[in-house]
């Protein structure tokens, strides 16, 4: 870390709150009351409305939500975890030697810019530059925020979930939970015409076992240009839920990426929104890596709100022996002549299972919108289950759409092509399925991202028995049928 | 609505027995008793109203709240007697079937055996000598349950059980009438058969039941059409077709529907393909108020193929959620899906599917394709395929687009002559040719006609 940069612990921010290790199925509004202590009033009036909300709510039921079918709740999470009620057990400072935390992308890189760590519902960190703060940049907690910067929180938090008019407003319980309880959070501003060159990164990582609820604001302003590295890691052996939800409002011709990286260990049940409000002219595009929980439900939405906005959701998603990923990324065109382009490629192996649910809507009045969706899916071994759903809802004809789906194994024919030049099969096989996930990887194309993608697929290679990959033969014995 | 070319009704006087409105158990009983039908089968009825009345209305889908259950009469039986010949049948339902235009193919003998169904009876059947002598056995259901019990009791209801779904539940319990259609082993019906429903009275629901049973190494291509006129009230069709196609054999059923725009058509069609069988669900849905219709095919035998085609139109408040349902359950296993689908006006078309890869499937291969076309701004259109893959050798594609009629495209064969409204057909016709042409001749005149009849003033 260069010595120019400003660093703030959590003694710098709001003092922190009386934490209470009520579950996150029995929330009260006492218990929330206690959460949100010091926190100004409308703050704290919405945390009890959501709460209100909360009550009423069930959790989801996959027979009766379509938006569930695929994953059941009861099995996958378990709500009875409390809210992690301890500080954490280590304090990281992000030097080098204390192996109490991670080393997250962004630090790996060595840059100087802005990071923000969370570590066990507390914002143990928060590092920036002194360069970006002059540009009046703000990366800070949440609730430090809603003090300090209050007419953007107030203006933005909740507006893209259920707090707001839009799309959200009838959002299940796991989203009500978080607007209600959020427990640590993340607040990054880039005003207009301030374009960052490297990324700010978002750390969140869990050592104890309990509810986890994360929460990050971003906002960027008009002709504003950013990235945000969104990390989840977590210590071996600790068994929790996180429920995190994710706002990035992109105002009229800003440009944002948000990559966000599923590393977890085992035993991590991860719920996560990450929804970004696209205005006028915005370039969007959301990253997601998807390699490491138990189960991970990941919904990165995008609401096209503006006229000539251009979205690009990208997914890169590797399941192994006992994970269950379901990815749903959502469009939606509100505004006429915006773009988008969903692009998802997972592999999975062992017992795993994933579910590619995607859905784009474009409203009646989008005239002029261009959409396209796409899943590749390569199923390596024996056990694995995936399924795709790729929807489609149009409203509008004057339009252009299309999808396309395709689920198989890695081709004979490519093996055979490779083998035939003096490449020993193993080697022959990484290559292969490197170079099938090397189309949406190109597509990221940030700093430092490609290697650690890579690294994960590198590490489920060299854990799998390669002389047990399931080819397809099928062409190849096609051709021989034609030859004789 | 004043386009519907069926939309005349007989007189609604003269029926030899009506269930009146509503639905009980002692109804079902009743239905049964009237059909002097075997225990069996009465018992089968009741178990199934009992599972009506417990499974739930579909969350999903279209918008069935308007379907008023306790203003349907669940069963109407016309006063004749079934005719042997269409010169037998009463004048009026003579009529009825001339206006339709179907004793022209019955007469000039294009099909090798015919059954007409009006309300919950049908009227009339004939199927061709030899293929009589060869022991092919085509009747209205009511029939074939006395006259072929056995292999009726055997088949019936495995396909789709009685608690299948709310509307198949309430089919099981209710059915009467639909077509059964026994083909022995190695019979091949070199041309269609053919059957024709419609609905003439209001608030009629019809609930026929067609079992089809292809013995191995057989082939048959069944058709039917329906229609209704209009009334101010709604009606309710609710079929249930269940086709067993055992080795080496195959199956081609071809449906063109054209409903009156008040009707609810929500239909349950599942086959069986064993080993090395074909099935083929050629599909034309036109008209109706909502159409939920998904024809199926559970490929459980090695090397079954099955194949969906189908084709949806759906004019001015009209919801058209059609799509197929492809179950590998076993090796080497194929399946093709090619949906098309038409929205106009405040219609709605939806694409629903399923293509499910069991695990034990190993080398099935599915392909579905989806275009759906819109003639104006005002019309919506959804795609919601759903595949679930057990299995890792599976190769499994979907490709969907959504176009418009394009002004460029309009132009250009203006430009040539073509004024708008023969141009925009042109256009439809050349989308749905990959469908009309798997149709008999009469059948893919009839589709296109239909089609050019629900487009007229198509471009505002």
């Amino acid at each position: 870390m260069t010595t120019s940069s400003l660093r703030s612990g959590p003694e710098k921010t709001v003092a922190p709150v009386d934490r209470v290790a009520v579950p996150l199925d029995a929330l009260t509004e006492d218990a929330v009351r206690s959460l949100a202590t010091g926190e100004p009033d409308w703050l704290v009036d919405r945390r009890l409305a959501a709460t209100k909300r909360y009550l009423d709510q069930s959790w989801p039921d996959s027979r009766k939500d379509e938006f569930w079918r695929s994953t059941p709740f009861a099995k996958r999470f378990d709500v009875s975890h409390p809210l992690v009620a301890e500080a954490p057990a280590a304090v990281g400072t992000d030097t080098e030697g204390d192996d109490a935390l991670p080393g997250s992308l962004v630090a790996s890189l060595e840059l100087s810019t802005a990071q923000v760590r969370i570590v066990d519902g507390e914002l143990v960190e928060v590092v920036v530059p002194t360069a970006l703060a002059e540009q009046g940049v703000v990366v800070t907690d949440l609730r430090t925020a809603a003090e300090e910067h209050a007419d953007l929180v107030r203006e933005h938090l909740g507006s893209l979930t259920t707090s707001g008019e839009g799309s959200g407003a009838d959002e299940d319980r796991t989203i009500t939970v978080n607007d209600a309880a959020w427990t640590a959070g993340a607040f990054v501003y880039v005003p207009a015409e301030v374009e960052l060159s490297d990324p700010i990164g978002v750390h969140v990582h869990v050592t104890r076992d309990g509810a986890h609820l994360p929460r990050v604001l971003a906002v960027l302003g008009h002709h504003a240009k950013a990235t945000i590295y969104l990390e989840h890691t977590s210590d071996e052996g600790v068994s929790a839920l996180v429920d995190e939800v994710v706002e990035v409002v992109a105002q009229d011709a800003s440009q944002v990426d948000l990559v966000s990286l599923h590393e977890w260990a085992d035993g991590i049940g991860h719920l996560s929104l990450q929804k970004i409000a696209a205005h006028r002219d915005t370039r969007v595009r959301h990253a997601a890596i998807v390699a490491g929980g138990s189960t991970v439900r990941l919904r990165p939405e995008c609401d096209l709100l503006g006229p000539g906005a251009d979205v690009r959701p990208l997914g890169m998603y590797y399941a192994d022996e006992g994970q269950w990923f379901d990815l749903q990324p959502y469009v939606r065109h509100i505004a006429p002549r915006a773009t988008s382009d969903v692009f998802y490629k997972g592999a999975l192996q062992g017992n795993s299972r994933t579910i590619f649910r995607g859905n784009i809507f474009v409203h009646k009045d989008a005239v002029g919108t261009a959409t396209d969706e796409n899943n590749k899916t390569l199923l390596l071994t024996e056990g694995a289950r995936a399924d795709a759903t790729p929807f489609l809802e149009i409203e509008c004809a004057d339009i252009t759409a299309g999808h396309g789906s395709a689920t198989g194994q890695l081709d004979a024919r490519h093996l055979f092509y490779l083998e035939s030049r003096g490449i020993p099969r193993p080697q022959a096989l990484r290559m292969l399925v490197h170079g099938f996930f090397g189309e949406i990887l190109r597509a990221i194309d940030l700093p430092g991202v490609e290697e650690r993608a890579l690294s994960h697929i590198e590490a489920e290679l060299a854990s799998t028995d390669l002389d047990n990959l399931g080819i397809n033969d099928a062409a190849l014995r096609g051709e021989l049928r034609g030859e004789l | 609505m004043s386009d519907y070319k069926f939309g005349w009704s007989d007189s609604d006087e003269g029926y030899a027995f009506t269930s009146g409105t509503g639905l009980t158990r002692e109804t079902v009983a009743a239905i049964s008793e009237r059909k002097n039908e075997p225990s069996w089968m009465r018992d089968l009825r009741l178990r199934a109203f009992d599972a009506y009345g417990r499974r739930p209305m579909p969350n999903w889908g279209s918008d069935l709240s308007g379907i008023k259950f306790e203003d349907i009469f669940y069963y109407v039986e016309a006063s004749e007697k079934q005719a042997n010949s269409w010169e037998e049948l009463p004048p009026e339902i003579l009529e009825t079937y001339e206006k339709l235009g179907i004793p022209q193919a019955e007469r000039e003998r294009l099909i090798a055996g015919v059954a007409a169904q009006y309300e919950s009876t049908v009227l009339y059947h004939k199927v061709r000598e030899d293929l009589e002598e060869q022991g092919v056995v085509f009747l209205d259901t009511d029939t074939a349950l006395h006259e072929h019990e056995d292999i009726f009791r055997e088949h019936f209801a495995t396909v789709i059980p009685a608690n299948d779904n709310k509307f198949a539940a309430l089919n099981t319990a209710v059915w009467s009438g639909g077509s059964f259609i026994w083909i022995p082993e190695g019979v091949k019906v070199d041309i269609p058969l053919q059957a024709y429903f419609r609905i003439n009275k209001q608030n009629m629901g019809q609930f026929e039941r067609t079992l089809i049973i292809a013995e191995p190494g057989s082939y048959v291509h069944y058709v039917e059409g329906c229609t209704a006129p209009i009334y101010s009230s709604d009606s309710l069709h609710s079929a249930v077709v269940e086709i067993i196609v055992k080795e080496g054999a195959r199956v081609r059923y071809t449906t063109i529907q054209n409903w009156s725009n008040n009707v609810y058509n929500l239909v349950t069609k599942r086959a069986v393909a064993e080993k090395n069988a074909t099935m083929e669900w050629i599909d034309g849905n036109i008209g109706s108020k909502v159409t939920m219709k998904y024809p199926a095919v559970w490929l459980t035998g090695e090397g079954a193929k099955g194949e969906v085609l189908s084709v949806a139109y759906a004019n001015d408040g009209q919801h058209q959620d059609a799509g197929a349902k492809m179950v590998h359950a076993a090796p080497y296993t194929t399946s093709n899906i090619l949906s098309k689908s038409i929205s106009k006006g405040t219609g709605r078309t939806s694409y629903r599917g399923l293509v499910r890869i069991e695990e034990g499937a190993h080398h099935a291969r599915s392909a579905v394709k989806c275009d759906a076309l819109m003639l104006d701004d005002t019309s919506r259109t959804d795609t919601y395929p759903y595949m679930e893959i057990e299995q890792e050798d599976a190769t499994i594609e979907h490709e969907a687009t959504v176009s418009k009629v394009s002004d460029d495209q309009l132009f250009y064969m203006q430009s040539r002559g073509i004024d708008e409204d023969e141009a925009t057909a042109m256009i439809v016709r050349g989308f749905i040719e990959p469908i009309a042409r798997e149709l008999p001749m009469e059948y893919s005149v009839e589709l296109n006609r239909l089609i050019a009849l629900e487009m007229e003033g198509a471009i505002g």
